[in-house]
């Protein structure tokens, strides 16, 4: 098994593997973007939902509320360069640490907002205010998790092959 | 002694031709590589969070815990009547 193939493959037909990632890499990164960008934009808002979760230390949830955000961002913008493969692996590890958060809340009855695109109206007395947590939200995330698989199972070849291999 | 290239070639090159990619290779094994730039990009998400929550004068770099009654605090007073016990024993039913 060879996970750098090198640029002699490059000039072959383009694989399957080639052509289905791209789009995936592309639903990926509209998704994380469009998620991350209510969030950015109201990290307060953001930080109570994650505050309803109860999954956090009161003092962390402001940390979590920003970071969360960022990384989604940094995840997203790096599908789209040369480091899709690193992007990839961060928004996989975002989702399934997005997927275990909206499992455990189910398992344990929470009623509260997802806050997957944005936090929960904090004027709203209510914690569901806004998208409650449904299964529906697991298997979103499932499928995501699958798109982060294609952009994974792509080889070598069609990504950035390190630099040490091109002569 | 045959250049990398050519080692490689060698080895990815059937009757001519390059070798297919196999799904199972596709899947390939998350390399060194793949986990620096995970590291790295982890990293710049997490500086720039931090840098968010520092510019955003609302939020509290490590937020208060939530509201709880101190000891020298009066207790909230209830808007309704206690139900007397007595309704209790017959069922709660008045």
């Amino acid at each position: 098994m060879n996970a750098h193939p090198g640029p002699g493959d490059m000039s072959s037909q383009p694989s399957l593997w080639r052509r289905a990632a791209w789009p995936a890499r592309l639903v990926l990164a509209g998704v994380f973007l469009a998620a991350a960008a209510p969030k950015l934009a109201d990290p307060a808002g953001f930080a109570a939902a994650i505050a309803n979760y109860r999954a956090f230390p009161d003092a962390l949830v402001n940390l979590v509320a920003t970071i969360v955000p960022a990384l989604e961002l940094v995840g997203a913008l790096a599908l789209l360069s040369p480091w899709r493969r690193g992007g990839a692996l961060l928004l996989g590890a975002l989702l399934l640490g997005f997927t275990a958060l909206l499992a455990t809340s189910l398992a344990r009855g929470l009623d509260v907002s997802c806050g997957c695109f944005g936090g929960a109206d904090v004027t709203n007395a209510a914690e569901t205010a806004g998208d409650p947590v449904r299964p529906l939200h697991l298997l979103r995330n499932l499928g995501l998790l699958a798109l982060v698989a294609l952009s994974l199972a792509e080889p070598r070849t069609a990504t950035a092959a390190p630099a040490t291999n091109v002569r | 002694m045959p250049g990398r290239r050519t080692r490689f070639f060698a080895q990815h090159r059937i009757a001519g031709r390059a070798r297919p990619v196999l799904p199972s290779e596709a899947f390939a094994v998350i390399t060194r590589n793949d986990l620096r730039e995970l590291a790295v990009l982890t990293a710049v998400g997490v500086v720039l969070g931090l840098v968010h929550l520092t510019l955003r004068p609302g939020l509290p770099l490590l937020a208060a815990p939530a509201a709880q009654c101190s000891a020298g605090e009066a207790p909230v007073e209830q808007a309704f009547e206690p139900e007397p016990m007595e309704s209790l024993i017959d069922g709660g039913v008045r």
